[in-house]
């Protein structure tokens, strides 16, 4: 019989794929006639030369023997369970709604009865499990959002409330150095830092007067300083230069 | 002539079938040859006696794990004798869509001859169901035993499914039900939806 070697090699090649089709349950097994693959395959047989070629005949009979296997298998247990064609189950399954799929199992299905014990594994882990358990007043707490706190702007009270700041820093001198200005009355400036470290007075005097706790009021030559009762608001300040150290 | 059993071994072949000792449900059978001598198999008939009542029975599966190199081994399980209501499955924790899959999963591996490639079973599922539940559906069917999987990734029927599932029935059943285009309008079932 005349018949090319690369078209015969070919049709080997497509009975193997579907040999193996069946294997992996892509095909049904009786798609495949093995009677006539097998008769293919003999009427090939004679005009293979190459090794590769044996290999590929030899592949195609042990495929057909595992379909023979299976078909054997299929029809077993067609007749032996179901009476029904499974190619046909399949394919009827995707249109099968879930409450008829449901249904289905729960009129086939007759579930194991047991019932859960405490064991002494099952203890020692939920002791475990106590043990690392946080308090109720823990767990609780809402956890965190995972976002900043909005920005705000911080005065120095709150600064000093956080302990940033120190109270009793250059801002309790300053509130010191108020109050002795508010008790002792007008006063002249250079008596005022007199009284002590006149740098330092100095210095401070020029903070209360600049920051609106103290005002420097210029009477018969010399320039006194009074308290202001409350901080008042500076607006268009100017600077005063006041020597200090006496007549030089 | 029925073999008279003692009734202090009918009790305890009832704590080791009932209480869960182990991964598995059950008692094996050489554990029980071992805790209720070799006449188990009658001690167990006369459990089944006093199971009947409570629609319950002592049913004997194949397991693997079972086998002592004798042969096949068999792991021993009460199961309900009759069948589950929907309202009894919900309340027992089941949902109507985790049931039908494993209806559809179970009724695809038979119709394969008891071997099914997982991408087909898990097509079949995602379809109804969704491919991300699918996956975690499938996965659960194997841990509890309705399916295992093989290393050339095949599904088959776990042991949980041939202690449980009727498949003569399952499948006449699934043959029987219309499919969803020839049903009627729904009224509601009370079993719910698939998502």
């Amino acid at each position: 019989m005349a018949m090319s070697l690369p078209k015969a090699r070919e049709e080997m090649r497509e009975l193997l794929a579907m040999c193996r089709a069946v294997e992996g349950r892509r095909r049904a097994p009786f798609e495949v006639d093995v009677g006539e693959a097998a008769a293919k395959a003999a009427i090939y047989f004679p005009s293979w030369q190459d090794l590769a070629d044996l290999r590929l005949d030899a592949a195609v009979l042990n495929g057909l023997s595992r379909v023979v296997q299976i078909q054997e298998s299929r029809l077993r247990y067609e007749a032996g369970l179901f009476l029904a064609d499974p190619q046909y189950l399949a394919g009827k399954l995707a249109g099968l709604s879930g409450d008829a799929l449901a249904d289905a199992l729960l009129a086939s299905w007759h579930p194991v009865a047991q019932l859960e014990q405490v064991t002494e594994r099952g203890l020692e882990a939920a002791k475990r499990y106590f043990d690392a358990l946080l308090p109720w007043s823990e767990r609780r707490v809402k956890p965190p959002s995972g976002r900043p706190p909005e920005a705000k702007r911080m005065d120095e009270e709150d600064l000093a409330s956080l302990g940033i700041l120190r109270r009793e820093g250059f801002l309790g001198y300053l509130g010191d150095l108020w109050e002795e200005l508010k008790a002792s009355g007008p006063v002249a400036h250079e008596d005022f830092v007199g009284r002590g470290d006149a740098v330092r007075r100095a210095y401070g005097a020029a903070f209360l007067v600049s920051y609106g706790y103290a005002e420097l009021v210029p009477e018969d030559g010399r320039m006194v300083l009074h308290a202001n009762p409350e901080r008042i608001e500076r607006r268009g300040c100017r600077s005063t230069v006041i020597v200090l150290g006496g007549e030089t | 002539m029925t073999e008279v059993v003692a009734p202090e071994k009918i009790k305890r072949a009832a704590h080791l079938l009932l209480f869960r000792r182990g991964r598995r449900p059950g008692a094996r059978d050489w554990e029980l040859r071992n805790r209720l001598g070799p006449n188990y198999p009658a001690v167990l008939e006369g459990l089944n006696d006093v199971l009947a009542p409570l629609d319950l029975e002592v049913r004997g599966v194949a397991d693997a794990e079972a086998a002592d190199g004798a042969g096949a081994g068999k792991r021993y399980v009460a199961v309900l004798k009759g069948t589950m209501s929907p309202a009894d499955a919900r309340m027992s924790g089941w949902r109507i869509d985790t049931l039908s899959g494993l209806a559809a999963a179970l009724a695809l591996v038979l119709a394969k001859q008891g071997k099914a490639p997982r991408e087909e079973v898990e097509d079949l599922l995602a379809d109804k169901l969704g491919r991300w539940r699918t996956e975690a559906l499938v996965d659960t069917f194997e841990r509890s035993g309705y399916l295992q999987e093989d290393a050339d990734g095949f599904l088959a029927l776990g042991w949980r499914a041939y202690a449980e599932v009727d498949f003569k029935e399952l499948v006449t059943r699934l043959l029987a039900a219309k499919p969803m285009a020839e049903a009627p309008p729904s009224e509601g079932s009370g079993l719910g939806s698939v998502p």
